[in-house]
Parts: structure tokens; C-alpha cells; sequence
């Protein structure tokens, strides 16, 4: 009787899960289909197993989960050398528009490889944009991948600015 | 950043708690539900919560690193001593003319290094994965 | 025409699963009882604990919990060479 209607339940949680478009949420539906799971190990008389279940399925996976999420929402930018304020304003209306966290990194610290010898291959950051300033046309270079989603509306956002320009570049086919 | 007060000093209140409710589960692990794996992974959520909200280590990594070596090697030798007194490798020491309560003594020490061996595992992994992308 | 494929597919399997689940009983099934009727005679005498699990994973099967266990610290070992960046870190 009572398996039964936790089964029927588990069956609603899922399709929700299936159709909800909002991150935070599912977090927290993913933590309540755990908890529904172990009631069910429960009361089929296994309570080792549900034990485990909550310490790893309450806890520890919507930890992922969230730290996951809050790396998705800032915007990494390295720059190689100091520029002048313009850029930045323009970087800054685009993450405010996209609800996204500006973040700027030196070119240097990036890729010293002094200090580090062979763990710089697995230590490098995720960089979304790369910016430098061509000297001699006299305007800024944004170079990004054409993979890259969070990039969209910058090339549209760019044509306003004369002296911005950008570039998409596409992957290298990789040998795996 | 910024770090609300109310949650890190919830959370310097529950971290003892945790702790000792994670070691009673180890200690108690043949008597009643519970064991090595499940309180290994209470011990390494009170860690995490502490360092996830507060941005400080509570305790030290790299002492833990190097328990988790000794530890490596004490469980072999743990497992081995049998020979001796039985003639069978991979069992209890003591032979089945003891008490219970002199024989318990050989699955509390094997639960313990389990569950200290995983919150281990448990909390390094995390620590990394935090930290990933950060200069 | 895909959306109509995709919900085909997903009665197909809930209609699947609906079948399995009324049409299994536990009671009815023949197992073969040997190993179980050993442990839950033979359990409290020989391994002195009250957890059945835990004397099986402790006890009759301590082999594999040995490997287990070791395996932690090669992953351990492994994470940790890739996160060696400043060397006052790990």
C-alpha cells in the first residue's frame, strides 16, 4: 500500500524533473526524489542502503550541483596589458544584460610557467574572451570560440562601437 | 566576498554535532545499522559545510593527506596478523573460544579505518573541485 | 513528427515498466537458498556481530573490502597530483 504510493510519487517527481527549465530548482526536486528513494529502500527492509543514500543523495550531489551552477555565471575575460575604460564599460553592459559576473584576469598569471613546469597543462583557467589591442588600426580584438554560447549577442551588441571588434574563431578537431 | 553571518555561525554550532554523531555511526557499526562506508561519508559533509560557507580550511589538508598513508599501510598488517594465530589469512584473530566482546574489537578497528579512509577521499575530491578555475 | 516519436517512446517504456512491476511477485519466485540459510544460521557464532552486512563485508568477504579500500588511495593520490599549483598548497 504504502510502496505503491511512493512509487506513484517518484513517477511525478521524475516528469517534473523532465520539464523544468529552471537550474535551481531541480537541485532541490533532485534531493527530494533521493529522499522518496530511500524511504522505498526503508521499507523494503534494507536500512544500510538507505542510510548511505540520504548522506550521498541529500547532500553531497546538490553540492556539485550548485558549485557547478555558480561557475556557469561568471564571464571570464584576460586581457595582456592595461587598457582604457571604454572596453570595460562595454564588457560591463553586456554581463549586466545576460545576469552574468565579470571577472578579468592578467595574461601573465595565466601562463607562468617558471613556477610550474608540467602541472601548467592542468592547472590553466576556462577563459571565455581574450582581449588585445592592435596598435597600428587603432581598435580592440575580442577573440572567442564559436562553440561558446555565452557569446552570442556580443557580436551584435559590438557593432555600435567602431573601434571594438570581434572575432569567433572554431575548434581544432582534437585526435581522442 | 561577502559571507552572511547567520550561516557561518550556524554552522560553527552544528559542526561538533556532526562529528560526533558521524563517529557514533562508525563506532557502533556491528551492533546496528550503520558502518565504515555511511559514517565516512557524515564526517566529510561536516567537513564541507564548514568550508563552503566559511572559505577556511577547519582542519588542515595536508595532515589528512598523511594519515591517509599511514592508514594505507596499517590495513594490511591488520589484515595479515591472522596467519599467525589461526593458520587462515583475511579473518577475525581471535579464535571462536573468546567472548564476544574481546572478538568485537577486530570489526570496530577495521570499521574505523574504512570510514576515515573515505572521508578522506571524500573531502579531497571536493576540495579540489572547488577550487578549480580560481588564480 | 519528432515530438510524436518522443512521446511514443516514453509510453513504450512506462507501459513496459507497469508490466514488469504487476506481474513480479516475490513470494512465488525460487531462489537458491543455500548461502542464505549458511549466513542466518551460522553468522552470530562465528563473526560475534549482530549486523548481518556487516559481518558478511567484514568477515566472509574481507578480500574485497581490502581492495576497496585501497583503491581510495590511488584515487586520492591521482587528484591530488593534479592539483598541485603553489607549492604551500597540498
Amino acid at each position: 500500500m504504502i510502496k505503491t504510493f511512493f512509487l506513484v510519487l517518484l513517477l511525478f517527481i521524475t516528469l517534473s524533473i523532465v520539464l523544468q527549465k529552471n537550474n535551481k530548482i531541480l537541485v532541490v526536486l533532485y534531493s527530494g526524489f533521493s529522499l522518496i528513494a530511500a524511504s522505498l529502500y526503508f521499507f523494503n527492509h534494507a536500512p544500510d542502503v538507505a542510510l548511505a543514500e540520504i548522506a550521498v543523495g541529500s547532500a553531497f550531489m546538490p553540492l556539485i550541483f550548485l558549485i557547478a551552477i555558480s561557475k556557469q555565471t561568471t564571464f571570464t575575460v584576460m586581457q595582456q596589458g592595461h587598457f582604457h575604460m571604454e572596453v570595460k564599460d562595454f564588457l560591463y553592459d553586456f554581463c549586466q544584460i545576460e545576469n552574468l559576473k565579470l571577472k578579468i584576469v592578467q595574461s601573465e598569471d595565466v601562463f607562468n610557467d617558471e613556477a610550474k613546469g608540467i602541472y601548467g597543462v592542468f592547472r590553466r583557467q576556462d577563459i571565455d574572451v581574450i582581449l588585445n589591442y592592435h596598435p597600428k588600426m587603432q581598435h580592440y580584438i575580442l577573440t572567442c570560440k564559436q562553440s561558446n554560447v555565452m557569446t552570442n549577442k556580443l557580436l551584435e551588441m559590438s557593432l555600435k562601437y567602431p573601434s571594438i571588434k570581434v572575432v569567433r574563431t572554431k575548434d581544432i578537431d582534437t585526435m581522442d | 566576498m561577502i559571507f552572511s553571518k547567520i550561516l557561518i555561525t550556524i554552522s560553527r554550532i552544528i559542526l561538533p554535532f556532526l562529528l560526533m554523531f558521524g563517529i557514533y555511526i562508525i563506532l557502533n557499526g556491528d551492533i546496528s545499522v550503520g558502518g565504515g562506508f555511511q559514517g565516512g561519508v557524515i564526517i566529510a559533509t561536516s567537513y564541507l559545510l564548514y568550508y563552503f560557507i566559511k572559505g577556511q580550511h577547519p582542519f588542515s589538508l595536508s595532515k589528512m593527506l598523511k594519515i591517509d598513508k599511514y592508514l594505507f599501510i596499517f590495513l594490511p598488517v591488520m589484515v595479515l596478523i591472522s596467519y599467525f594465530t589461526r593458520g587462515y589469512f583475511f579473518t577475525n584473530w581471535f579464535d571462536l573460544t573468546y567472548a564476544y566482546e574481546i572478538r568485537r574489537l577486530f570489526l570496530v578497528l577495521l570499521n574505523l579505518v574504512i570510514g576515515l579512509k573515505v572521508a578522506i577521499g571524500f573531502v579531497s575530491l571536493f576540495v579540489v573541485f572547488i577550487e578549480e578555475g580560481n588564480s | 513528427m519528432k515530438r510524436f516519436k518522443k512521446i511514443a517512446v516514453a509510453l513504450f517504456i512506462t507501459l513496459l515498466m507497469i508490466q514488469i512491476l504487476l506481474h513480479f511477485d516475490y513470494d512465488e519466485t525460487l531462489y537458491n537458498t543455500a548461502s542464505q540459510s549458511y549466513y542466518v544460521e551460522n553468522g552470530l557464532e562465528e563473526t560475534s556481530s549482530k549486523n548481518l552486512v556487516t559481518a558478511i563485508y567484514l568477515d566472509y568477504r574481507l578480500f574485497d573490502s581490502f581492495f576497496e579500500a585501497s583503491l581510495l588511495l590511488i584515487v586520492v593520490t591521482g587528484i591530488a597530483f593534479m592539483t598541485i599549483k603553489d607549492e604551500d598548497m597540498l
